[in-house]
Protein backbone atom coordinates (compact mmCIF):
# COMPACT_ATOMS: atom_id res chain seq x y z
CA UNK A 1 0.00 0.00 0.00
CA UNK A 2 1.50 3.45 -0.89
CA UNK A 3 1.77 5.68 2.44
CA UNK A 4 1.85 8.90 0.45
CA UNK A 5 -1.66 8.47 0.15
CA UNK A 6 -3.92 10.92 2.55
CA UNK A 7 -6.04 9.14 4.17
CA UNK A 8 -8.96 11.75 3.64
CA UNK A 9 -8.85 11.51 -0.07
CA UNK A 10 -11.25 8.74 -1.04
CA UNK A 11 -10.13 5.53 -2.36
CA UNK A 12 -12.95 5.43 -4.95
CA UNK A 13 -15.78 7.69 -5.50
CA UNK A 14 -18.92 7.76 -7.37
CA UNK A 15 -19.81 11.33 -9.15
CA UNK A 16 -23.40 11.75 -10.38
CA UNK A 17 -23.26 8.21 -11.74
CA UNK A 18 -26.25 7.26 -13.44
CA UNK A 19 -27.12 3.79 -15.11
CA UNK A 20 -29.71 2.52 -17.28
CA UNK A 21 -30.54 -0.47 -19.46
CA UNK A 22 -32.17 0.99 -22.61
CA UNK A 23 -34.88 3.22 -21.23
CA UNK A 24 -34.84 1.39 -18.05
CA UNK A 25 -33.36 3.53 -15.10
CA UNK A 26 -31.35 1.36 -13.03
CA UNK A 27 -29.08 3.73 -10.80
CA UNK A 28 -30.07 7.45 -10.43
CA UNK A 29 -26.73 10.14 -9.76
CA UNK A 30 -25.53 8.45 -7.20
CA UNK A 31 -22.89 10.11 -5.58
CA UNK A 32 -20.23 9.06 -2.77
CA UNK A 33 -16.77 8.23 -1.94
CA UNK A 34 -14.98 5.59 0.16
CA UNK A 35 -12.17 6.49 2.52
CA UNK A 36 -8.94 3.89 3.72
CA UNK A 37 -9.89 2.52 6.33
CA UNK A 38 -13.65 3.12 6.10
CA UNK A 39 -16.18 -0.40 5.84
CA UNK A 40 -19.38 0.51 3.95
CA UNK A 41 -22.48 -1.22 3.83
CA UNK A 42 -24.33 -0.63 1.03
CA UNK A 43 -27.76 -2.28 1.61
CA UNK A 44 -31.70 -2.73 0.21
CA UNK A 45 -33.93 -4.29 -1.03
CA UNK A 46 -33.54 -7.04 -3.70
CA UNK A 47 -33.49 -5.14 -7.21
CA UNK A 48 -32.62 -1.85 -5.82
CA UNK A 49 -29.86 -1.30 -7.60
CA UNK A 50 -27.48 -2.42 -5.05
CA UNK A 51 -25.20 -5.36 -6.72
CA UNK A 52 -25.22 -2.79 -10.40
CA UNK A 53 -23.47 -0.08 -7.89
CA UNK A 54 -21.54 -2.19 -6.89
CA UNK A 55 -20.17 -3.37 -10.60
CA UNK A 56 -20.46 0.42 -11.99
CA UNK A 57 -17.26 1.02 -9.19
CA UNK A 58 -15.79 -2.18 -10.44
CA UNK A 59 -15.68 -0.74 -13.30
CA UNK A 60 -17.57 -3.73 -14.80
CA UNK A 61 -20.27 -1.72 -15.82
CA UNK A 62 -19.97 1.93 -18.16
CA UNK A 63 -21.97 4.30 -16.53
CA UNK A 64 -24.54 5.75 -18.58
CA UNK A 65 -23.88 9.72 -17.00
CA UNK A 66 -21.34 10.79 -14.16
CA UNK A 67 -17.64 8.98 -13.43
CA UNK A 68 -16.49 6.67 -10.99
CA UNK A 69 -13.20 7.94 -10.20
CA UNK A 70 -10.10 5.51 -8.50
CA UNK A 71 -7.64 7.06 -6.98
CA UNK A 72 -8.84 10.23 -8.73
CA UNK A 73 -8.63 8.30 -12.36
CA UNK A 74 -11.69 7.19 -14.34
CA UNK A 75 -12.15 3.70 -13.86
CA UNK A 76 -13.54 3.64 -17.53
CA UNK A 77 -10.26 4.87 -19.42
CA UNK A 78 -8.52 2.45 -16.90
CA UNK A 79 -7.24 -1.38 -18.55
CA UNK A 80 -8.51 -3.83 -15.89
CA UNK A 81 -5.54 -4.67 -15.12
CA UNK A 82 -4.66 -1.13 -13.56
CA UNK A 83 -8.05 -1.50 -12.27
CA UNK A 84 -7.09 -4.94 -10.61
CA UNK A 85 -3.76 -3.90 -8.64
CA UNK A 86 -5.93 -1.29 -6.80
CA UNK A 87 -9.55 -2.61 -6.80
CA UNK A 88 -10.65 -6.41 -6.07
CA UNK A 89 -14.07 -7.18 -5.81
CA UNK A 90 -15.72 -10.77 -4.74
CA UNK A 91 -18.04 -11.22 -7.53
CA UNK A 92 -21.09 -12.86 -6.31
CA UNK A 93 -21.39 -16.26 -8.84
CA UNK A 94 -18.95 -18.85 -7.11
CA UNK A 95 -18.21 -20.34 -10.53
CA UNK A 96 -14.97 -22.54 -10.68
CA UNK A 97 -14.17 -25.56 -12.27
CA UNK A 98 -14.47 -28.96 -10.78
CA UNK A 99 -10.55 -30.04 -11.50
CA UNK A 100 -8.65 -26.36 -9.82
CA UNK A 101 -6.68 -27.01 -7.17
CA UNK A 102 -7.36 -24.77 -4.60
CA UNK A 103 -3.94 -23.28 -4.58
CA UNK A 104 -4.28 -22.54 -8.50
CA UNK A 105 -7.50 -20.67 -7.62
CA UNK A 106 -6.27 -18.42 -4.84
CA UNK A 107 -2.89 -18.28 -6.98
CA UNK A 108 -5.41 -16.22 -9.82
CA UNK A 109 -5.53 -13.13 -7.20
CA UNK A 110 -2.04 -12.24 -8.02
CA UNK A 111 -2.47 -12.13 -12.30
CA UNK A 112 -2.45 -8.69 -11.92
CA UNK A 113 0.51 -8.63 -11.04
CA UNK A 114 2.36 -11.05 -12.77
CA UNK A 115 4.42 -10.11 -15.89
CA UNK A 116 4.63 -12.69 -18.69
CA UNK A 117 8.22 -14.02 -16.87
CA UNK A 118 7.73 -12.92 -13.77
CA UNK A 119 4.99 -15.30 -12.29
CA UNK A 120 4.94 -16.64 -9.00
CA UNK A 121 7.74 -14.94 -7.67
CA UNK A 122 8.61 -14.84 -3.49
CA UNK A 123 5.67 -11.79 -3.50
CA UNK A 124 3.32 -13.89 -5.18
CA UNK A 125 3.48 -17.03 -2.81
CA UNK A 126 3.80 -14.64 0.31
CA UNK A 127 0.51 -13.05 -0.58
CA UNK A 128 -1.01 -16.48 -1.55
CA UNK A 129 0.47 -17.86 2.26
CA UNK A 130 -0.92 -14.92 3.91
CA UNK A 131 -4.51 -15.13 2.01
CA UNK A 132 -4.85 -18.69 2.81
CA UNK A 133 -3.84 -18.25 6.89
CA UNK A 134 -6.39 -15.34 6.72
CA UNK A 135 -9.20 -17.23 5.56
CA UNK A 136 -8.24 -20.51 7.16
CA UNK A 137 -8.16 -22.65 4.54
CA UNK A 138 -4.26 -24.00 4.57
CA UNK A 139 -5.10 -27.42 5.02
CA UNK A 140 -7.20 -27.13 1.42
CA UNK A 141 -4.60 -26.04 -0.49
CA UNK A 142 -4.04 -29.30 -2.26
CA UNK A 143 -7.85 -30.40 -2.86
CA UNK A 144 -9.96 -29.75 -5.65
CA UNK A 145 -12.82 -27.54 -5.73
CA UNK A 146 -15.67 -29.69 -6.63
CA UNK A 147 -14.45 -31.61 -3.25
CA UNK A 148 -15.13 -28.31 -1.36
CA UNK A 149 -18.57 -27.19 0.34
CA UNK A 150 -20.18 -24.14 -0.97
CA UNK A 151 -18.65 -22.10 2.01
CA UNK A 152 -15.17 -23.50 1.63
CA UNK A 153 -15.47 -22.27 -1.65
CA UNK A 154 -16.72 -18.73 -0.75
CA UNK A 155 -13.69 -18.69 1.95
CA UNK A 156 -11.31 -19.96 -0.80
CA UNK A 157 -12.60 -17.48 -3.11
CA UNK A 158 -12.55 -14.41 -0.61
CA UNK A 159 -8.76 -15.90 0.10
CA UNK A 160 -8.34 -15.23 -3.66
CA UNK A 161 -9.80 -11.61 -3.02
CA UNK A 162 -7.17 -11.19 -0.60
CA UNK A 163 -4.27 -12.09 -2.24
CA UNK A 164 -5.03 -9.59 -5.13
CA UNK A 165 -3.79 -6.83 -2.54
CA UNK A 166 -5.56 -4.21 -3.39
CA UNK A 167 -6.19 -0.73 -2.02
CA UNK A 168 -10.78 -1.27 -2.32
CA UNK A 169 -11.81 -4.47 -1.85
CA UNK A 170 -15.64 -4.97 -2.90
CA UNK A 171 -17.92 -7.52 -1.89
CA UNK A 172 -20.76 -8.79 -3.24
CA UNK A 173 -23.11 -10.54 -1.15
CA UNK A 174 -19.69 -12.14 0.79
CA UNK A 175 -21.86 -14.25 3.33
CA UNK A 176 -23.90 -15.86 0.39
CA UNK A 177 -23.01 -19.89 0.72
CA UNK A 178 -21.72 -19.51 4.51
CA UNK A 179 -22.62 -21.09 7.77
CA UNK A 180 -23.47 -18.29 10.22
CA UNK A 181 -19.85 -18.72 12.08
CA UNK A 182 -18.18 -18.61 8.92
CA UNK A 183 -20.91 -15.46 7.70
CA UNK A 184 -19.21 -13.66 11.08
CA UNK A 185 -15.43 -14.70 10.54
CA UNK A 186 -15.18 -13.18 6.81
CA UNK A 187 -17.39 -10.23 8.40
CA UNK A 188 -14.44 -9.98 10.45
CA UNK A 189 -11.50 -10.54 7.99
CA UNK A 190 -13.21 -7.48 6.05
CA UNK A 191 -13.28 -5.17 9.12
CA UNK A 192 -9.92 -6.04 9.66
CA UNK A 193 -8.62 -5.21 5.82
CA UNK A 194 -10.52 -2.20 6.90
CA UNK A 195 -8.59 -1.76 9.96
CA UNK A 196 -5.27 -2.05 7.64
CA UNK A 197 -6.45 0.93 5.63
CA UNK A 198 -8.21 -0.47 3.00
CA UNK A 199 -11.45 1.07 2.15
CA UNK A 200 -14.07 -1.93 2.29
CA UNK A 201 -17.69 -1.80 0.37
CA UNK A 202 -19.73 -4.68 0.63
CA UNK A 203 -23.22 -5.07 -0.41
CA UNK A 204 -25.38 -7.02 2.40
CA UNK A 205 -28.64 -8.71 2.94
CA UNK A 206 -28.73 -8.27 6.79
CA UNK A 207 -29.38 -4.94 8.44
CA UNK A 208 -27.76 -6.24 11.47
CA UNK A 209 -24.71 -7.53 10.17
CA UNK A 210 -24.79 -4.28 8.75
CA UNK A 211 -24.92 -2.36 11.50
CA UNK A 212 -22.63 -3.96 13.49
CA UNK A 213 -19.81 -4.43 10.75
CA UNK A 214 -20.15 -1.27 8.92
CA UNK A 215 -18.55 2.37 9.84
CA UNK A 216 -21.30 4.09 7.21
CA UNK A 217 -24.40 2.45 5.37
CA UNK A 218 -26.08 3.53 2.62
CA UNK A 219 -29.47 2.28 2.42
CA UNK A 220 -30.70 2.37 -1.20
CA UNK A 221 -34.11 2.43 -2.57
CA UNK A 222 -35.09 1.83 -6.93
CA UNK A 223 -31.90 3.18 -7.93
CA UNK A 224 -31.55 5.85 -5.23
CA UNK A 225 -29.59 6.66 -2.22
CA UNK A 226 -32.18 7.09 0.68
CA UNK A 227 -29.68 7.87 3.63
CA UNK A 228 -26.03 7.35 3.85
CA UNK A 229 -23.99 7.97 7.14
CA UNK A 230 -23.69 5.96 10.70
CA UNK A 231 -25.52 2.57 10.76
CA UNK A 232 -27.56 4.08 14.05
CA UNK A 233 -28.63 7.22 12.41
CA UNK A 234 -29.39 5.25 8.68
CA UNK A 235 -31.73 2.40 9.84
CA UNK A 236 -34.10 4.33 11.87
CA UNK A 237 -37.69 2.48 11.96
CA UNK A 238 -39.72 4.65 9.74
CA UNK A 239 -37.17 4.82 6.63
CA UNK A 240 -37.51 0.42 7.10
CA UNK A 241 -41.14 0.96 6.80
CA UNK A 242 -40.72 3.27 3.52
CA UNK A 243 -38.38 1.03 1.52
CA UNK A 244 -38.97 -2.42 3.42
CA UNK A 245 -42.75 -2.40 3.44
CA UNK A 246 -42.60 -3.63 7.36
CA UNK A 247 -43.05 -1.71 10.57
CA UNK A 248 -40.17 -2.75 12.73
CA UNK A 249 -39.07 -2.48 16.47
CA UNK A 250 -35.89 -1.17 17.07
CA UNK A 251 -33.95 -2.83 19.47
CA UNK A 252 -29.88 -1.43 20.03
CA UNK A 253 -27.50 -4.01 21.39
CA UNK A 254 -24.13 -2.02 21.69
CA UNK A 255 -23.19 -0.79 18.05
CA UNK A 256 -25.66 -2.99 16.27
CA UNK A 257 -29.25 -2.14 14.67
CA UNK A 258 -31.41 -4.85 15.39
CA UNK A 259 -35.12 -4.86 13.58
CA UNK A 260 -37.66 -7.01 14.30
CA UNK A 261 -40.99 -6.96 12.03
CA UNK A 262 -43.79 -6.12 14.52
CA UNK A 263 -46.04 -8.57 12.85
CA UNK A 264 -43.57 -11.57 14.21
CA UNK A 265 -43.82 -10.23 17.74
CA UNK A 266 -47.25 -10.38 17.93
CA UNK B 1 6.02 -31.14 -9.41
CA UNK B 2 2.97 -34.05 -9.51
CA UNK B 3 1.86 -32.09 -12.84
CA UNK B 4 5.43 -32.53 -14.21
CA UNK B 5 5.86 -36.54 -13.30
CA UNK B 6 2.61 -36.57 -15.03
CA UNK B 7 3.28 -34.95 -18.30
CA UNK B 8 6.78 -36.46 -18.82
CA UNK B 9 5.19 -40.35 -17.92
CA UNK B 10 2.19 -39.03 -20.86
CA UNK B 11 5.22 -38.09 -22.80
CA UNK B 12 6.69 -41.32 -22.87
CA UNK B 13 3.38 -42.86 -23.11
CA UNK B 14 3.43 -41.02 -26.39
CA UNK B 15 7.16 -42.28 -27.76
CA UNK B 16 6.20 -45.73 -26.59
CA UNK B 17 2.76 -45.54 -28.55
CA UNK B 18 4.83 -44.00 -31.66
CA UNK B 19 6.87 -46.56 -31.72
CA UNK B 20 4.55 -49.23 -32.05
CA UNK B 21 2.62 -47.33 -34.72
CA UNK B 22 5.61 -47.37 -36.43
CA UNK B 23 6.35 -51.39 -36.26
CA UNK B 24 2.35 -52.12 -36.96
CA UNK B 25 0.42 -52.56 -39.83
CA UNK B 26 -0.72 -55.10 -42.66
CA UNK B 27 2.66 -56.76 -41.53
CA UNK B 28 4.22 -56.03 -38.05
CA UNK B 29 8.24 -55.10 -38.35
CA UNK B 30 10.39 -56.10 -35.34
CA UNK B 31 12.15 -53.25 -33.19
CA UNK B 32 15.60 -53.86 -34.60
CA UNK B 33 13.75 -53.29 -37.91
CA UNK B 34 12.03 -50.07 -37.06
CA UNK B 35 15.36 -48.36 -35.21
CA UNK B 36 17.54 -49.38 -38.59
CA UNK B 37 14.59 -47.37 -40.62
CA UNK B 38 15.00 -44.58 -38.33
CA UNK B 39 18.49 -44.15 -37.89
CA UNK B 40 20.12 -46.21 -40.92
CA UNK B 41 17.82 -45.66 -43.35
CA UNK B 42 18.12 -47.78 -46.52
CA UNK B 43 15.95 -46.89 -49.94
CA UNK B 44 16.42 -50.11 -51.13
CA UNK B 45 14.63 -52.01 -48.49
CA UNK B 46 11.14 -52.27 -48.79
CA UNK B 47 11.07 -52.82 -45.42
CA UNK B 48 12.47 -49.37 -44.51
CA UNK B 49 10.67 -47.54 -47.24
CA UNK B 50 7.09 -48.65 -45.39
CA UNK B 51 8.40 -47.57 -42.51
CA UNK B 52 9.73 -44.07 -43.24
CA UNK B 53 7.50 -42.85 -46.11
CA UNK B 54 4.38 -44.53 -44.92
CA UNK B 55 4.20 -44.86 -41.57
CA UNK B 56 6.25 -42.25 -40.05
CA UNK B 57 4.66 -39.83 -42.38
CA UNK B 58 1.25 -40.67 -41.36
CA UNK B 59 2.56 -40.78 -37.40
CA UNK B 60 3.91 -37.21 -37.85
CA UNK B 61 0.30 -36.16 -39.21
CA UNK B 62 -1.45 -37.73 -36.24
CA UNK B 63 0.37 -36.35 -33.93
CA UNK B 64 -0.32 -33.04 -35.39
CA UNK B 65 -3.82 -33.62 -35.97
CA UNK B 66 -4.37 -34.95 -32.50
CA UNK B 67 -2.42 -32.17 -30.55
CA UNK B 68 -3.66 -28.89 -32.30
CA UNK B 69 -7.41 -30.38 -31.81
CA UNK B 70 -6.92 -31.27 -28.53
CA UNK B 71 -5.46 -28.03 -27.59
CA UNK B 72 -8.50 -25.68 -29.64
CA UNK B 73 -10.64 -28.25 -27.85
CA UNK B 74 -9.12 -27.33 -24.37
CA UNK B 75 -9.06 -23.56 -24.79
CA UNK B 76 -12.72 -23.64 -26.32
CA UNK B 77 -14.12 -24.50 -23.61
CA UNK B 78 -12.56 -22.27 -20.99
CA UNK B 79 -13.51 -19.61 -22.49
CA UNK B 80 -17.29 -20.77 -23.71
CA UNK B 81 -17.28 -22.36 -20.04
CA UNK B 82 -18.88 -25.36 -21.56
CA UNK B 83 -17.44 -29.01 -21.16
CA UNK B 84 -19.25 -30.25 -24.19
CA UNK B 85 -17.47 -27.89 -26.83
CA UNK B 86 -14.80 -28.42 -29.24
CA UNK B 87 -14.01 -27.69 -33.00
CA UNK B 88 -16.62 -30.69 -33.98
CA UNK B 89 -19.10 -29.84 -31.61
CA UNK B 90 -19.38 -25.84 -32.39
CA UNK B 91 -19.51 -27.34 -36.44
CA UNK B 92 -16.25 -25.74 -37.41
CA UNK B 93 -15.14 -29.00 -39.04
CA UNK B 94 -18.12 -29.15 -40.82
CA UNK B 95 -18.06 -25.42 -42.06
CA UNK B 96 -14.22 -25.97 -43.37
CA UNK B 97 -14.87 -29.02 -45.39
CA UNK B 98 -17.98 -27.46 -46.77
CA UNK B 99 -15.97 -24.31 -47.81
CA UNK B 100 -13.19 -26.76 -48.96
CA UNK B 101 -14.99 -28.35 -51.04
CA UNK B 102 -16.51 -25.54 -52.53
CA UNK B 103 -13.01 -23.96 -53.36
CA UNK B 104 -12.06 -27.32 -54.87
CA UNK B 105 -14.73 -27.66 -56.85
CA UNK B 106 -14.76 -23.95 -58.24
CA UNK B 107 -11.19 -23.14 -58.17
CA UNK B 108 -9.34 -26.50 -58.80
CA UNK B 109 -7.74 -25.75 -55.44
CA UNK B 110 -5.53 -28.81 -53.82
CA UNK B 111 -3.07 -29.78 -51.03
CA UNK B 112 -2.28 -26.89 -48.33
CA UNK B 113 -4.47 -24.24 -50.67
CA UNK B 114 -7.76 -25.31 -48.82
CA UNK B 115 -6.62 -24.02 -45.99
CA UNK B 116 -7.59 -20.69 -46.76
CA UNK B 117 -11.30 -21.44 -48.02
CA UNK B 118 -11.54 -24.30 -44.98
CA UNK B 119 -10.50 -20.89 -42.76
CA UNK B 120 -13.41 -19.04 -44.05
CA UNK B 121 -15.80 -22.54 -43.59
CA UNK B 122 -14.40 -22.64 -39.89
CA UNK B 123 -15.52 -18.63 -39.39
CA UNK B 124 -18.73 -18.67 -40.93
CA UNK B 125 -19.75 -22.26 -38.97
CA UNK B 126 -18.80 -21.20 -35.64
CA UNK B 127 -20.77 -17.57 -36.19
CA UNK B 128 -23.89 -19.39 -37.70
CA UNK B 129 -23.90 -22.05 -34.10
CA UNK B 130 -23.61 -18.92 -32.08
CA UNK B 131 -26.74 -17.55 -33.84
CA UNK B 132 -28.61 -21.04 -33.79
CA UNK B 133 -27.65 -21.30 -29.90
CA UNK B 134 -28.50 -17.71 -29.52
CA UNK B 135 -32.28 -18.22 -31.17
CA UNK B 136 -32.28 -21.69 -29.05
CA UNK B 137 -31.04 -20.73 -25.60
CA UNK B 138 -31.85 -17.13 -25.06
CA UNK B 139 -30.41 -15.77 -21.81
CA UNK B 140 -30.03 -19.12 -20.23
CA UNK B 141 -26.61 -20.62 -20.67
CA UNK B 142 -27.23 -24.52 -20.84
CA UNK B 143 -24.36 -26.09 -22.35
CA UNK B 144 -26.51 -27.99 -24.24
CA UNK B 145 -27.97 -24.94 -26.55
CA UNK B 146 -24.59 -24.85 -28.22
CA UNK B 147 -24.07 -28.25 -28.88
CA UNK B 148 -27.23 -28.13 -30.40
CA UNK B 149 -26.52 -24.94 -32.66
CA UNK B 150 -23.00 -26.99 -33.46
CA UNK B 151 -25.29 -29.99 -34.94
CA UNK B 152 -27.32 -28.26 -36.45
CA UNK B 153 -24.81 -26.27 -37.93
CA UNK B 154 -23.03 -29.53 -39.13
CA UNK B 155 -25.78 -30.51 -40.65
CA UNK B 156 -26.51 -27.96 -42.79
CA UNK B 157 -23.45 -27.78 -44.00
CA UNK B 158 -22.98 -31.77 -44.65
CA UNK B 159 -25.93 -30.57 -46.98
CA UNK B 160 -24.27 -28.13 -48.99
CA UNK B 161 -21.06 -30.42 -48.99
CA UNK B 162 -23.02 -33.49 -50.41
CA UNK B 163 -24.64 -31.12 -52.70
CA UNK B 164 -21.33 -29.94 -54.28
CA UNK B 165 -20.01 -33.43 -54.72
CA UNK B 166 -23.08 -34.71 -56.78
CA UNK B 167 -22.55 -32.05 -59.34
CA UNK B 168 -19.78 -33.93 -60.34
CA UNK B 169 -18.95 -37.10 -58.50
CA UNK B 170 -15.89 -38.45 -60.23
CA UNK B 171 -14.27 -35.44 -59.92
CA UNK B 172 -14.29 -36.09 -55.79
CA UNK B 173 -13.37 -40.10 -55.88
CA UNK B 174 -10.27 -39.20 -54.45
CA UNK B 175 -11.47 -37.19 -51.61
CA UNK B 176 -14.05 -39.26 -50.48
CA UNK B 177 -11.87 -40.62 -47.72
CA UNK B 178 -11.17 -37.11 -46.78
CA UNK B 179 -14.56 -36.45 -46.09
CA UNK B 180 -14.70 -38.67 -43.28
CA UNK B 181 -11.41 -37.83 -41.78
CA UNK B 182 -8.46 -39.85 -42.91
CA UNK B 183 -4.80 -39.84 -42.61
CA UNK B 184 -3.35 -40.54 -46.31
CA UNK B 185 0.50 -41.52 -46.81
CA UNK B 186 0.64 -38.18 -48.45
CA UNK B 187 -0.72 -36.44 -46.19
CA UNK B 188 2.78 -34.57 -44.93
CA UNK B 189 2.79 -32.48 -47.95
CA UNK B 190 -0.01 -30.23 -47.30
CA UNK B 191 1.79 -30.54 -43.47
CA UNK B 192 4.89 -29.16 -44.48
CA UNK B 193 3.55 -25.86 -45.21
CA UNK B 194 0.31 -25.62 -42.10
CA UNK B 195 2.70 -26.66 -39.56
CA UNK B 196 4.01 -23.06 -39.01
CA UNK B 197 -0.13 -22.51 -37.85
CA UNK B 198 0.43 -25.28 -35.60
CA UNK B 199 3.23 -23.73 -33.95
CA UNK B 200 2.51 -20.36 -33.62
CA UNK B 201 -0.82 -21.37 -32.37
CA UNK B 202 0.93 -23.57 -29.80
CA UNK B 203 2.77 -20.90 -28.90
CA UNK B 204 0.45 -18.18 -28.52
CA UNK B 205 -2.24 -20.57 -26.08
CA UNK B 206 0.76 -20.84 -23.72
CA UNK B 207 1.21 -17.31 -23.62
CA UNK B 208 -2.29 -17.16 -23.15
CA UNK B 209 -3.06 -19.85 -20.81
CA UNK B 210 -2.97 -17.90 -17.35
CA UNK B 211 -6.06 -15.22 -18.79
CA UNK B 212 -7.80 -17.85 -20.06
CA UNK B 213 -7.62 -20.02 -16.95
CA UNK B 214 -9.34 -16.79 -15.51
CA UNK B 215 -12.03 -16.79 -17.67
CA UNK B 216 -13.09 -20.17 -15.67
CA UNK B 217 -14.21 -17.95 -13.23
CA UNK B 218 -17.35 -15.98 -14.64
CA UNK B 219 -16.52 -12.80 -16.72
CA UNK B 220 -17.37 -10.95 -13.77
CA UNK B 221 -14.13 -12.46 -11.66
CA UNK B 222 -12.10 -12.64 -14.45
CA UNK B 223 -12.58 -9.07 -15.34
CA UNK B 224 -11.83 -8.01 -11.62
CA UNK B 225 -8.57 -10.13 -11.10
CA UNK B 226 -7.35 -7.98 -14.21
CA UNK B 227 -8.59 -10.16 -17.48
CA UNK B 228 -9.61 -8.43 -20.74
CA UNK B 229 -12.17 -10.71 -20.81
CA UNK B 230 -13.48 -9.70 -24.53
CA UNK B 231 -10.26 -9.72 -25.99
CA UNK B 232 -9.39 -12.86 -24.34
CA UNK B 233 -12.26 -14.32 -25.88
CA UNK B 234 -11.62 -12.93 -29.23
CA UNK B 235 -8.19 -13.93 -28.99
CA UNK B 236 -8.68 -17.69 -28.38
CA UNK B 237 -10.99 -17.58 -31.21
CA UNK B 238 -8.80 -15.98 -33.66
CA UNK B 239 -6.17 -19.06 -32.20
CA UNK B 240 -8.23 -21.85 -32.63
CA UNK B 241 -10.26 -21.48 -35.20
CA UNK B 242 -7.02 -21.75 -37.86
CA UNK B 243 -5.26 -24.15 -35.43
CA UNK B 244 -8.42 -26.78 -35.80
CA UNK B 245 -8.68 -25.68 -39.42
CA UNK B 246 -4.83 -26.32 -40.23
CA UNK B 247 -5.69 -30.15 -39.20
CA UNK B 248 -9.05 -30.90 -41.05
CA UNK B 249 -7.63 -29.51 -43.95
CA UNK B 250 -4.87 -31.99 -43.98
CA UNK B 251 -6.62 -34.75 -42.31
CA UNK B 252 -10.78 -34.26 -42.78
CA UNK B 253 -13.01 -33.34 -39.92
CA UNK B 254 -12.03 -35.86 -37.08
CA UNK B 255 -13.80 -35.13 -34.59
CA UNK B 256 -14.25 -35.90 -30.30
CA UNK B 257 -10.17 -35.54 -30.30
CA UNK B 258 -11.02 -32.06 -29.17
CA UNK B 259 -13.81 -32.67 -26.91
CA UNK B 260 -12.18 -36.01 -25.49
CA UNK B 261 -8.94 -35.05 -24.53
CA UNK B 262 -9.52 -31.76 -22.60
CA UNK B 263 -11.71 -34.22 -20.41
CA UNK B 264 -9.34 -36.77 -19.67
CA UNK B 265 -6.62 -34.26 -18.91
CA UNK B 266 -9.44 -32.89 -16.51
CA UNK B 267 -9.79 -35.99 -14.77
CA UNK B 268 -5.53 -37.25 -14.85
CA UNK B 269 -4.22 -33.96 -14.19
CA UNK B 270 -6.35 -31.01 -13.58
CA UNK B 271 -6.38 -28.15 -15.89
CA UNK B 272 -5.42 -24.91 -14.92
CA UNK B 273 -1.78 -24.14 -16.45
CA UNK B 274 0.67 -24.25 -18.64
CA UNK B 275 1.81 -27.99 -18.01
CA UNK B 276 -2.14 -29.08 -18.60
CA UNK B 277 -2.37 -27.49 -21.72
CA UNK B 278 1.15 -29.36 -22.67
CA UNK B 279 -0.65 -32.63 -20.80
CA UNK B 280 -3.45 -32.07 -23.01
CA UNK B 281 -1.70 -31.47 -25.90
CA UNK B 282 0.36 -35.21 -25.35
CA UNK B 283 -3.04 -36.86 -24.82
CA UNK B 284 -4.58 -35.40 -28.35
CA UNK B 285 -1.55 -36.75 -30.29
CA UNK B 286 -1.90 -40.49 -28.28
CA UNK B 287 -5.73 -40.60 -28.80
CA UNK B 288 -5.12 -40.16 -33.17
CA UNK B 289 -2.01 -42.29 -33.38
CA UNK B 290 -3.69 -44.98 -31.38
CA UNK B 291 -6.80 -44.67 -33.48
CA UNK B 292 -4.17 -44.79 -36.60
CA UNK B 293 -2.89 -48.18 -35.11
CA UNK B 294 -6.16 -49.25 -34.84
CA UNK B 295 -7.43 -48.22 -38.58
CA UNK B 296 -4.74 -50.09 -39.91
CA UNK B 297 -4.67 -53.23 -38.15
CA UNK B 298 -8.54 -54.01 -36.85
CA UNK B 299 -9.34 -55.56 -40.37
CA UNK B 300 -5.78 -55.70 -41.53
CA UNK B 301 -5.04 -55.33 -44.42
CA UNK B 302 -7.86 -52.98 -45.15
CA UNK B 303 -7.30 -49.70 -43.52
CA UNK B 304 -10.02 -48.08 -42.01
CA UNK B 305 -10.96 -43.90 -41.54
CA UNK B 306 -9.44 -42.85 -38.60
CA UNK B 307 -12.63 -40.58 -38.44
CA UNK B 308 -14.65 -43.54 -38.61
CA UNK B 309 -12.54 -45.31 -35.69
CA UNK B 310 -12.59 -41.70 -34.00
CA UNK B 311 -16.29 -41.22 -34.31
CA UNK B 312 -17.13 -44.36 -33.22
CA UNK B 313 -14.75 -44.26 -30.42
CA UNK B 314 -15.63 -40.71 -29.74
CA UNK B 315 -19.31 -40.59 -30.00
CA UNK B 316 -19.83 -42.94 -27.39
CA UNK B 317 -17.20 -41.11 -24.77
CA UNK B 318 -19.37 -37.89 -26.34
CA UNK B 319 -22.68 -39.32 -24.89
CA UNK B 320 -20.70 -40.41 -21.50
CA UNK B 321 -19.60 -37.05 -21.12
CA UNK B 322 -23.14 -35.60 -21.93
CA UNK B 323 -24.77 -37.70 -18.91
CA UNK B 324 -22.56 -36.87 -16.74
CA UNK B 325 -22.54 -33.44 -16.86
CA UNK B 326 -26.34 -33.38 -17.37
CA UNK B 327 -26.23 -35.15 -14.34
CA UNK B 328 -23.77 -32.69 -12.00
CA UNK B 329 -25.99 -29.45 -13.28
CA UNK B 330 -28.64 -30.91 -11.91
CA UNK B 331 -27.45 -32.29 -8.63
Amino acid sequence: MNSTDRRDDPVLSMETVSFDYGSQSVIEAMSFGVRPGEFLAIVGPNGCGKSTALKLMAGLLTPSGGNVLLKGKRVASMRRRAIARELSLLAQSNEAPAGMLVRDLIGMGRFAHEGWFTANTKEDQRHIADAMRIMDVETSADRRVGELSGGQLQRCRMAMTLAQDANALLLDEPTNHLDLNYQYALLDVARKQAAAGRAVVAVLHDLTQASLYADRIILMDKGKIVADGHPSDVLTVDRVEVVYGIRTVPTQIGRAVVLLPEGALR
Amino acid sequence: MRAWVLLAAMFLAMLMLAGLHLAAGARMSAPDLVLQALFDYDPRNYQHVVIVKQRLTRLVVAGYAGTVLAVSGLLLQKILRNDLVSPSTLGINSGAVTFAVLGIFFFGLGGAQVFWPALLGGVVAICVTFLIAGLVGGQKRDPLSLVLGGSMTATLFSAVTTFVISLDPDRFGDLMSWLVGDIGNFDYQPLAFLWPVGLIGLVLAMALSRAVDLQTLGEEQAASLGADTRTVRWAVLAITIPLSISAVSIVGPIGFVGLVAPHMARLLMGETGRVAIAFTAVLGAIIVIGADIVSRTLLAPRVLNVGTVMALAGGIAFLAIIVSTQRRRRA
